[in-house]
């Protein structure tokens, strides 16, 4: 079943709904364009379509077996029948959909099983501690899986969320005002969203007074950064964590002074006791020992099943591992590239493909590059990421013209970016655009990438 | 300080944050609409005019259409280093 909408108590209505009734729900964001919400219902095939935007959906409603709006989930909530324990998703079934960005240029689902949602909230419940009036930031859209930990692990304990509504995300001075009035008790969102308030002087302990816990999710928490919210919230315990859409967040460190001084980068943590990281050498496949650098493979309780109706892509990153003791465990290859010290602590220190994080956001450059390709005016497209103090600051797209003939100038480029649009998500359209009447080539015949560095 | 040098040195700024020369000419348009600025970036602006002119903007103090496109940008940090 398929919630589309963006941030609202119907949307997480439905998404309980789902599960009680025994179906997974795959949440979709009304800032999709519509080709990505086609691709979507079509690689679920004609799903249930729970509409709660107030903008009709964004896809021919042909692609679903059927539409629901407001009025009839509300309607369906008063009836208030009690389903029955027996029929909700549990073990194997599939709990949630997330679809994050695929490198061919269709978006990948990623299936979370029930039995891993219950390992993660089992794991994640330390960070949210019953108590009275407990509520929770949760910042990042349903659509990714940082949104997850106060759904799965807050509301279970009670806490209430709070979001921000859309028009008042846009101005900053409009955001304090909400966040004044609202009582957090607990933050969650990315570094690089933490970062930008920060950047705002009264963004401190007098603003949200209630605050005891920080949760940071997504992307590489940088130093500087942690180090300007120790002095802005004395006090209040901060956590870094880590993990992939594919295993949820699998580790967590409270970030003190102390780590912050002893280790640049941080480490992203200790692991779920479920789960433990393998450090693999990136050629040979050989286990490395503490300290040295490899591939991260994670295996353990909140391993995916997989991506749905891709088995080909399943199969290249996920796999079955018999541990010494005999028992078998679920492993995915992540494609981050770190290692574990000898406290056990993971570190992770980029990539090992063309795989990006923007401001938070999961970007593989090869979706923006079959986007921009896909356009009649591209002939061919290389995407690279610019990066400033370490992390991605934005996308710059290297463009071939179809026509030779076209005279590249900044309406072009600016044309390109509003087709582009109507194909990709916002957070994926490249800040620059620079044109080439031909890309160098390397020994091997293919676009030298470095070249154009 | 010399309106020219704000100014210049303003430009440059500017072109290091959004990457990209053509703000030189286009100095009306909406930098956000282009695709050249979003918030993020925009709040980098920010801590790079303190940086440069010592001049705090607080990101709380000024909205969006007071800074989208090069020529509002340039008055906004104007006034605060003549005042």
């Amino acid at each position: 079943m398929v919630v589309y909408g963006h941030k609202s108590p119907l949307m997480l209505v439905s998404f309980f709904a789902a599960v009680k009734a025994g179906l997974p729900y795959a949440p979709i964001d009304i800032a999709y364009p519509a080709d990505r919400v086609a691709d979507i219902l079509e690689q679920i095939g004609r799903p249930l379509v729970i509409s709660l935007s107030d903008e009709p959906l964004a896809a021919d409603v042909s692609l679903a077996e059927r539409v629901l709006g407001k009025d009839e989930v509300r309607t369906a909530r008063m009836a208030s029948e009690t389903v029955s324990e027996d029929s909700w998703v549990s073990g194997d079934d599939v709990f949630y959909l997330l679809f994050t960005s695929g490198s061919t240029g269709r978006p990948k689902g990623v299936q979370m099983p029930s039995r891993c949602v219950d390992a993660f909230m089992d794991y994640f419940g330390k960070l949210f501690p019953a108590g009275p009036d407990r509520i929770s930031f949760n910042r990042v859209p349903y659509t990714f899986d940082v949104s997850l930990f106060d759904i799965v692990a807050g509301l279970s304990a009670g806490y209430t969320l709070f979001a921000l509504e859309s028009e008042c995300e846009q101005s900053m001075s409009a955001s304090f005002e909400a966040l004044a009035a609202s009582d957090l008790t607990t933050w969650v969102s990315t570094p690089s969203y933490i970062e930008m308030c920060l950047a705002d002087p009264s963004f401190n302990a007098q603003l949200l007074p209630r605050l005891d816990t920080i949760v940071l999710c997504g992307e590489v928490f940088r130093n500087a950064a942690a180090s300007k919210l120790l002095d802005r919230f004395p006090g209040v315990r901060i956590f870094n964590t880590y993990g992939p859409t594919e295993t949820q967040a699998v580790t967590d460190i409270e970030v003190t002074r102390e780590v912050v001084d002893q280790s640049n980068p941080l480490p992203v943590g200790f692991l779920n006791p479920e789960v433990r990281a393998v450090i693999r050498d990136v050629e040979t496949g050989d286990v490395l020992p503490s300290g040295q650098m490899g591939e991260v493979y994670l295996e353990g309780a909140t391993v995916s099943l997989g991506y749905f109706g891709r088995p080909d892509l399943t199969e290249a990153v996920f796999s079955e591992r018999t541990r010494a003791n005999g028992e078998t465990v679920r492993s995915y290859k992540t494609g981050d590239k770190g290692y574990l010290d000898e406290q056990g602590r993971l570190y992770c220190l980029g990539r090992l493909d063309f795989q990006v994080k923007l401001n938070g956001f999961r970007v593989e450059l090869g979706d923006v590059e079959q986007g921009l390709a896909s356009l009649p005016s591209v002939k061919e497209a290389v995407v690279l990421s610019a990066e400033k103090d370490g992390k991605v600051s934005h996308l710059v797209a290297h463009v071939q013209l179809a026509d030779p003939a076209v005279e590249p100038s900044f309406k072009r480029g600016q044309q390109i970016k509003a087709e582009l649009r109507q194909v990709l998500p916002d957070y994926m359209i490249p800040k620059k655009i620079v044109f080439h009447e031909s890309f160098a080539l390397t020994v091997n015949g293919k676009i030298d990438r470095k070249a154009l560095a | 300080m010399a309106n020219g040098t704000v100014e210049t040195r303003m430009l440059d700024l500017i072109e290091e944050v959004c990457d990209d020369e053509v703000i030189r000419e286009e100095r009306d348009i909406d930098l956000f609409e282009a695709g050249l600025l979003d918030s993020m970036a925009a709040i980098e602006l920010l801590v790079g005019i303190e940086s440069e002119f010592g001049v705090v903007i607080a990101p709380t103090a000024v909205e969006r259409e007071e800074m989208n496109s090069v020529n509002k940008i340039i008055h906004q940090v104007e006034i605060r280093v003549q005042g």
